[in-house]
Order: C-alpha cells, then structure tokens, then sequence
C-alpha cells in the first residue's frame, strides 16, 4: 500500500483537521459512545539494551502452590525461575496471575513498582527471534536487519522493513484521518531511532531520528499551539501549496529519473504532513504542556553533566509523550534508552549501550555479568531503572480516564522490550506490556510460551539450556492486530505476518522443526480477543 | 540540542572487522551499505582503473545538499548581505539531521526530519530578515521597508537575493510565481518574509538539481550555471560566488580555458583547503578519541609524559599534525602520495606531542625539523594514526585499517556464529607474552589464520609505537586492574606483509612498512576510490573508470596531490549529467 501524495489528497488532509473528537466525549450521547465509538487505540514502544538475566528479569519466587523450574522439571531445565502450572484455556502453554507474585514483585527488575498496574500488564516468556544472535536495535518492532554489523543480517539477505510502529503510522485503519505527527520518536542518548519507516511509500527503508531533548518536542506538537477558542490561521500554512507546487512542477521535468522522481516524491510528503498540521487545531480538552527548559544533557555517559538533569529529561520526554496521546496529536510513540541510570554500587551514575565494551558502560555490564558480581548488580540496575522510571511512568500517566470509565492506558499498548534477549542472546526476549489495546488483549498475566515438553534444548547458557517458544513475529501480529490492523495491511513480503522468517543455523538457535512455522501469522494464542 | 549521532557501533565494527576478517574474502566486492564496501570501478589487478573514452559516466541522482553544504550555502547566502545566518537560526540549524557515513556526504537519505528541518530553517531566517528594517534593506533594498513595495522592487529582489539562492536566474513562471506572493492580501514586510521563506525550502534551493544544458533527456553537458555549482561544491561545499555565477552569465564558463582559469580559481581559494581537509580527515578518522583512558594501567602508562597536566591537549595537538602534514603536502608544496606516507618531517608545534616523538616543536617559520633518525615516516607512523583507546596497541586494528583505509580491501565480515567459542573475546594480558605474542597465538590457527595472516604482519610490523605513538624497543607489560608493572619484554617488529600485486616483503619496522605500502600500486587507486566518494557522495561504479583512472594515474606518475585533486573537476564527465 504505497502512499502516494497526489495533489488531492494534499489538499484533502486540510479536511482532517478535526481531530479531538476522542477527546470531547460529552459532545457525544453516552449510550452512542459506549456501544458504536471503538477506543482510539496507541502504541508505546520502549526499548531498553543488552538483554536481560533470565534469573533477574522473570519470577523466581514461589508463593503457595507454585515450584521453581529446578523443582518441577529438573535437569537442563533448571533456572531458578517459577515453574507456571496452570494451563492457559484453549492452549497447551501455561499462565498464572500477575498478582499472585505481588508480595515480591514479578523479579529483580519489574519490582513491585510496577504492582499497581499488574491486572493490565502482561509478562510474555518464550518469544522467540528466529535468527538468532547477537543485538538487533530493530528486531524489538521487526525491523531484523537493524542489528549489529557483526551479524551480517543484511548480506544474509534480511532487507531492512518497517518497524511496525510505523506501519501504524502509515496506516489508515489506524489513522483514519493523519494525525499531527504520525509518530514520535523519542530517546535517550544517540539521536538513531529505533523507528525504520518507508513513510507509507514501499520505498527505501530509513532510520528515523529521534528526539532527546523535550523543548524540541515541544516546539513541534505545541509551539503553533492554537488555543481551541482562539483559532488563529498560521501565515505559513498557504505558503506551503505553492512551495509543493515547485516541487511538482520539477518532478515533472523530463531530465528528471526513476530514482530523483522518489526522492521528490517522499519530499512532497513531508510537505503536506507540515501543511497539515500547521492546520490543525487540538481537541477542546487538550491541555498544553509548559515549554520545558533547553537542558542538553549531553552524551555519553561521562559527558552528561547532571544526573538530575538526565532524569528530568527522561520525565519531560514522557510528559510531552503523553500530553500529545492524549491531545491526540499522535497515537504512536517510541523510546529508546541507549543512555539509563545505575544505582548498584550505591552511587547515582549514568551508563549508556556501547558497543565497544567500555568499562562502565551497559554493554560491557552486560558482557562480564556473569562473572563479576559489580556488573551484574549494574545490569540489573539499569534495567531496573528502565522499568520503573520510564515504563511505570507511561503506565502511571496513561493511567487516567479517557471515557466511558476506561483509561488512556486501557485503549493503549505500551510495550517494554530489549535489542537482546536472556543472557545477550535472542531467545526469550524481555516482554512486557501495559495496556490492553481498548480489550483487544487479555491482560493481568504471566504467560509461559516456552516449550518445556518439547525435545529442543541448547545447553549453551551459563544459567541453564535455551529452550526455544514461539516466534517472536506472532507478538508482533498481536500487536498490529490489537491496533486494529488486518494482515492485508502488514504482509508485504510474501511470508506470513511480520518481521523476517528466515532462520539461520547457528550455535544459538534451533532448527525449523522447533517452531509451528505455519502458525507464523497469528497472534499469539490465548491473550488475542480480536 | 546536541546533534545527531550515529549510534555506536563503531567499537564492534572495529572488533570484529579486525578479528572476523579471518573468514573474509579480500579484494572482492561488498553489499556493505557503510561505503567501505564500494563497487570496484572497474579496477584491474595492477590497480588502474577500465576507462572507456566512449562510454557514458555513471547515473548522477538527484541529491539534497548535505548538512554541510546546506549550512555553508545558508552561511554565504546571507553573508552576502551582512546577516549572519549561523548565528540567527543557530537553534534550527543544530536540528538538521547530521549525514553519516564512511563519508558523511554520502548520507543521501532524505527523512521527515531533514524537511522540517529545512521548514524550521526558513521560517526563522524569513523572519530574522524582515523583522527589522535594517536587515530587510540589506536583503532586498531599501524600497522594501515600504508599507506596499512596488514591483521593481519585488523584482529587484528577485533578481538579486533569488537568483543567488537558486545558483542561477530565475525562470519567467517562476518570477510570476513568486512575484504573485504580492496579492495584496499581505503587507510589504509579510511579501518579503514569504518569499525568503518559500525561496529557502524551493528544490532549487534545497538539490542539486542540473536539469539544464545541451543534450538527450538521458545524458546532457551541464549547463553553465548548474557547472558553477557543481564546481563551487566540488571545491566549496557551498554556493558559487559571484564571480564564478558572472562566468556562467558570460559563457566563459563554457569556454575550456575559461573553465580551467575557474578551476585554478577555485582550487587555490582557502575555502578548498577547508574542504580538502574535511577530506582527509574524514578518510583517516582525524580526532576519533575524545578522551584518553582512565584506567589505572593507563595512568602508569602514560607516566613521564605531560598528559593530564594543564594545558597539555596531546589528542588536539596529534590531530593538528596531520592537518598540518597534509596541508603542507597538499597545498603548500608539490607533495605527492608517497610524501604523505614517507616523509619523516615534523609538523607538531605543540611541546607535549614533540616531546612524544623526540623532536623539536616546529617555530612556524624555520623548517620544519625531522624526526629521530630511523623511526618515522608519514602518516602510518603518526601517533594520531597509531593512537589506540587502551594502553595496549591492538595490531589486527591496525592492519585491517590499513588494508580498509589506505588500500581499499574490503573484508567481508564472517559470520560470528561460524568463529569457535570466544573468537572475538581479546586474547587476556599475561607477564610472559609480548601483545603480539598474544595475538599471534589467539589467531594461529584456521579459521582465523587465513585472514590474519593478511592482518596481523602489518600491525607487528607497527609495534615499535605504543598506543599513543611513543617509539619504543620494549613493551611494558602492566596489570590491567592495578596498573602494577608486571615485566618488560623486548619488541619483535619484524613481518612479511603481502600487498597488493607486489609479492612478499620483509619489513621491520613503520619506516619500512610504509615504503611497503606505497610501493604496492594500490594507494593512488586507494586515494582515487576516497575522493571521488567523498566528492560525489556515492560509491563507485565501473563507468566512473575514468574519472578514477585520471586521479590514479596522477598520482602513480609521481603528480602532485594538488593535481589529482584537481584532475576531476577537469575530467570531461564532471562537465556531464547522465539520468536513470
């Protein structure tokens, strides 16, 4: 579904400029609202690095009537963590309640911080990424081929796609008029996205940039803020036809190539998407942000100059995230912290994701946890850290009503992941979500994907064996089918549902046979309402 | 805000391009999308490139200017009428995404961010301009401070602020367009303001667009005015000036002496300096390191040098120098390829970095003094080159940087799940083993070797420097966690390095590594495949044979650096545009 802009639908996106509408619920008969309105649904994708432990990141404790794996399996399957016992309904794999492991919290790292939220979460175990090794900036929303040049994805025939928040972004089913900004790509740290996007055009797949510094944010969504009783027409606004104009006139030309043509194209785009939001004005009880402060805190984590400063900008990144959710300027968001806070040897300190193995930084934490106690308490700091000052706080933000008794988090999917799985592999990736897609997902659980009964075991780990689970493409169906997209609206490449399918053979994977390939485009099995 | 930055990979890259070279292949083409991985350009074995007088050069895209361009263009544009744009748009500007690359001009990606950057960019600089009446004079005159400016002065406007942002005069349609703007819906002030702001986000701003000149639709000379920027780029990365615009307008442009006389011009303007630098430094990662290690070895390590000590900025000085050396090869003399590899001058006027290599600071003014008698000679022997972020060298670094940097092998990286269990960990440090002992033993053996053996000689062939570029005889083994002198243990330079076509050669040292390099046959090729990235932006190809050959050739005959950087611009395809 290339997105072409013509002349028509540039003209026509100043028509949709009536947004808010989510946003004044009273305008609308409460019975109406309840029973034909579906919620507006948003996607929060937040990307932490290097991995998880396996011991640190899941359950191990072990309230009345639960076992440790060690307990209940034994043998290679031992890893300390809980055993689950209940078998979820319709499925072969086992669940339990989120809430029953509150007393401790889930793990060393989703602390009992997180416990307000645990009936709208769900802890998903056993997610697969079918290549396998090593770190994959893009994989955590299906983009495989953004991973570390060390993998070769790339020459190995993985062609860089879309990240599936921007496939949202894009789409018309989820933005069924455009939106200010299509999405907001946010970090901490390096300004590379972990968003890939072609704009909705099939073309060239690119790294977005993102934001650091929340006035910049600001200035975006509410600069030309337009107060809702004080309309006011922006100067620019009619000047921007006649700039697309020029730019339709030369793409005309007869000089002009295949490829020149493209570029044009994709300028004339982003054109219209300033024209039209330079015409748009917020919904009625959209609540403007005050402009936060230029804070630069520098980067990496030796050069940031104030840790407060750090936090405080991490704050106001999801402050202005969540102002525009809920002034509906944008309904796709995305975090990467390549840059987070350690507080493991009791001292405050900032830490960022290098691949040079710095000492001191969270990538060479990672590499050297298992044997120095120092860097694993850092690790688990770090991701300790993501957990409840970035992900417990789009929870707790989101967590007010929208309507109808129903929050924004409630019609939200706010997804917590990692570039690397358990140990710095990609088996079992850390996955954890707040929300429920307006009921679109069951919520309030932990849920066990991993194929204990099966004969796949790779004992290559230094806490135990890799057992393989699912495809870690099937959560993302999940989430592009919870967001209200159909598969005719993501499948591009001719492989069922998203994200790449070919494995490769390597010492840190599993061979075909482990996986149900056929089941490939659908959601996960047991939390998928439709 | 801070500007954009590539994320940081680099470490790794590094790692394991050194280490995973051991199953690569040399010499062969990559699908690597960094552009060390280029197409050959049709380069035979001796290292000269196929040039078919015949053929049509290579597919020229439409481009957007880089950040760099863009920001120079805005810098000349408005310098030209006193107002410092840098300076008013320094906010915008600082959110223009920043190219990255092997060479950041080769970034042609065109993202949301770069057009509302280029949006953010005119609606400041409009409005900075017509905000008060000084600057509006100096932009457009002083009739346009009136309440309803006439249309002379539109024209006038157009006709002097226009036609320099767009390199040329404006078309009829586009003069009607833009005089348009004047509808009587907007006052005098609000007309200029929309004009610079339409003007600065127009294509012809914004691209290279060379969409003029005599010929087919798919392959045609450029026409004047388009040929004064690609040349004011070229030199420049920024606009023409007038005098070169002038050139266009007369037809002297079109004339070959009077191209030639631009191109002297042009070459010998301090702006190019500025440019060429950017090359080098680009090419040789000039000022990678921020900041030294701080590590207890590495604080033992540096013992009796000023490093750390007030005013002693060595990492500063060691970036100077190869500007330095560059410039005096490039530009102040008739230096060649092989200068910059051999000479044993020192260009270093900072005490602290003299005092690493043994010499005197350079005054400025006498000679420049030599280096101690058989331990330098040209960049590989540099500290800047040699410098490492560790006390310890890594010598795979070196030669893969070599054989990447300086002959343009191209390594495909193997697959790390293919490498025996903690390939890429570094071999660890122990009191009886020299780092070349170390590595050699960590890669002795297949898979490794294979690639290694291209590697590692040229690295120990450099281990007579330590990680910050001090010449030595002994290596000084030191606790890592500690900094604890844990032995001393005797350099073993000595290595049989295989480049090129050039067969097996015994070196012992930097001095005679270098000779080694140079006398290859595959540096002037090395150096052609570089510039002509970093001047076009993109990768290689075979029909770009004959611009490539015109560089190599100059060099492999001994010409100056000075002429192969100019040799392109004279080439006849630079004077040509070929369409997909």
């Amino acid at each position: 579904m290339a997105r072409r802009v013509g002349r028509r639908i540039f003209l026509s996106t100043a028509a949709g400029a009536a947004l808010g509408l989510p946003f004044m619920p009273s305008l609308v008969p409460r019975d109406v609202l309840a029973q034909a309105v579906p919620p507006t649904k948003r996607f929060v994708g937040i990307l932490a690095y290097s991995g998880q432990f396996v011991g640190d990141y899941y359950p191990t404790a072990t309230p009345a009537g639960y076992q440790t794996r060690d307990q209940m399996y034994g043998g290679e399957r031992s890893d300390g963590t809980t055993a689950l016992h209940e078998t979820m309904p319709g499925t072969p794999h086992k669940w339990a309640r989120l809430s029953d492991f509150a007393q401790s919290g889930l793990s060393n790292v989703l602390t009992s911080a997180l416990n307000p939220y645990l009936d709208k979460m769900l802890l998903l175990r056993g997610l697969d990424v079918l290549q396998g090794t090593s770190h994959g900036y893009g994989m955590f929303l299906g983009n495989n081929a953004a991973c570390a040049a060390a993998d070769q994805f790339e020459s190995r025939g993985l062609g860089h796609r879309p990240t599936i928040d921007q496939i949202l972004a894009y789409s018309d089913a989820f933005y069924p008029s455009a939106p200010k900004m299509r999405s907001l790509p946010l970090g901490t740290g390096s300004t590379g996205a972990i968003s890939y996007s072609d704009y909705g055009q099939g073309g060239e797949v690119e790294q977005l940039s993102c934001y650091i510094e929340p006035q910049n944010v600001w200035q975006d969504l509410f600069g030309d803020f337009m107060a809702p009783d004080q309309p006011v027409e922006n100067p620019n606004r009619s000047l921007m036809n006649a700039i697309h104009e020029d730019y339709t006139r030369v793409r005309g030309h007869r000089r002009i190539g295949v490829a020149d043509r493209e570029t044009l194209e994709r300028h004339m785009a982003f054109l219209a998407d300033i024209e039209r939001e330079l015409g748009q004005t917020p919904g009625a009880s959209c609540i403007r942000p005050d402009e936060p402060p230029f804070l630069d805190v520098g980067y990496p984590w030796y050069e940031v100059s104030s840790i407060e400063d750090f936090r405080l900008t991490v704050s106001l990144l999801i402050d202005m995230a969540v102002a525009a959710i809920r002034c509906d300027l944008t309904r796709v968001v995305t975090m990467s912290l390549e840059m987070a806070i350690t507080d493991a040897m009791g001292t405050v300190a900032n830490s960022y994701h290098s691949s040079d193995d710095v000492a001191g930084d969270w990538h060479d934490y990672a590499h050297d946890a298992v044997d120095d106690a120092n860097d694993h308490a850092h690790l688990v700091s770090l991701n300790k850290w993501t957990a409840t000052d970035v992900f417990a706080k789009f929870m707790e933000r989101l967590d007010v009503e929208e309507a109808e008794g129903k929050t924004f988090l409630d019609n939200s999917l706010v997804v917590m992941g990692s570039e690397l799985a358990m140990d710095h592999y990609l088996l079992s990736m850390p996955t954890v979500v707040a929300g429920g897609a307006g009921g679109a997902l069951t919520t309030g659980y932990y849920v066990d994907y991993t194929n204990l009964d099966g004969d796949y075991a790779n004992p290559i780990m230094p806490w135990g064996v890799l057992i393989p689970g699912l495809p870690y493409n099937r959560f993302l169906v999940t989430c592009l089918q919870a967001m209200g997209l159909q598969p005719n609206e993501y499948e591009r490449w001719g492989e069922p549902g998203y994200a790449h399918t070919t494995m490769f053979d390597n010492p840190y994977n599993f061979p075909d046979p482990a996986y149900d390939m056929s089941q490939l485009g659908a959601p996960l099995p047991g939390i998928f309402n439709g | 805000m801070a500007p954009m930055r590539e994320r940081t990979t680099t470490g790794l890259a590094l790692l394991t391009a050194s280490l995973a070279g051991c199953l690569g292949t040399i010499g062969e083409p990559s699908a690597d999308r960094t552009g060390m991985g280029p197409g050959s350009g049709g380069q035979l074995p001796d290292g000269s490139f196929v040039c078919d007088p015949d053929g049509m050069p290579s597919v020229s895209p439409l481009r957007r200017l880089s950040a760099q361009q863009y920001k120079n263009t805005l810098r000349d544009l408005f310098g030209t009428y006193g107002v410092d744009a840098p300076a008013e748009a320094a906010a915008e500007l600082d959110r223009v995404p920043v190219d990255v690359g092997t060479f950041q001009i080769m970034d042609s990606r065109l993202s949301d961010q770069h057009v509302r950057a280029y949006y953010r960019v005119a609606d400041r600089l409009a409005a900075a301009v017509t905000l008060d009446d000084e600057s509006l004079r100096a932009v457009a005159g002083d009739c346009a401070v009136q309440a309803a400016p006439d249309a002379g002065c539109i024209d006038a406007f157009l006709a002097g602020f226009g036609a320099l942002a767009f390199r040329r005069p404006l078309t009829d349609e586009e003069h009607d367009r833009y005089a348009a703007l004047d509808d009587g819906t907007r006052d005098g002030r609000e007309v200029f303001r929309a004009l610079v702001f339409s003007i600065l986000q127009a294509p012809a701003f914004v691209y290279h667009v060379e969409l003029e000149g005599e010929g087919s639709d798919t392959f045609y000379e450029l026409g004047p005015y388009e040929l004064a920027s690609r040349l004011s780029y070229h030199f420049w990365q920024s606009m023409p000036d007038r005098q070169l615009l002038d050139a266009a307008a007369d037809g002297s442009l079109s004339t070959d002496e009077g191209y030639a006389a631009q191109v002297d011009r042009l070459f010998a303007d301090p702006r190019t300096h500025e440019t060429v630098q950017g090359f080098y430094t680009e090419w040789w990662h000039v000022g990678w390191l921020s900041a030294f290690p701080d590590t207890p070895a590495f604080h033992t390590f540096a013992e009796g040098t000023t490093i750390g000590e007030p005013g002693a900025d060595h990492l500063a000085a060691m970036a100077d120098e190869i500007h330095a050396m560059a410039e005096h090869f490039t530009f102040e003399s008739d230096g060649s390829l092989r200068d910059l590899f051999t000479t044993d001058l020192s260009f270093t006027r900072s005490p602290h970095l003299a005092a690493l290599y043994g010499v005197e600071p350079w005054d400025g003014v006498s000679d420049y003094p030599h280096m101690p008698a058989g331990q330098r000679s040209g960049i590989l022997t540099r500290a800047e080159f040699l410098l490492n972020d560790s006390h310890l060298t890594h010598p795979i670094h070196r030669g893969a940087v070599v054989r990447r940097r300086m002959l343009c092998e191209v390594f495909e990286q193997p697959d790390p799940a293919t490498l025996p269990d903690g390939a890429l960990t570094p071999p660890p440090v122990t009191a009886d083993q020299t780092t070349r002992q170390r590595f050699e033993n960590k890669t002795r053996n297949q898979p490794c070797a294979g690639c290694h053996s291209q590697m590692n000689p040229i690295g120990f062939a450099l281990e007579r420097y330590d990680s910050i570029g001090r010449f030595r005889d002994e290596e000084t083994i030191l606790d890592e966690a500690t900094g604890e002198i844990l032995a001393y243990l005797p350099i073993d330079s000595a290595a049989t390095v295989e480049l090129g076509a050039s067969g097996p050669r015994e070196v012992d040292s930097g001095i005679g590594l270098s000779e080694a390099v140079v006398d290859s046959g595959m540096t002037e090729g090395c150096f052609a495949k570089q510039y002509f990235r970093f001047t076009f932006g993109r990768d290689e190809v075979d029909d770009d044979g004959c611009a490539l050959e015109e560089v190599r050739d100059t060099l492999a005959r001994g010409g100056s650096l000075r002429d192969a950087l100019r040799s392109i611009a004279l080439d006849e395809s630079f004077r040509t545009r070929r369409v997909d």
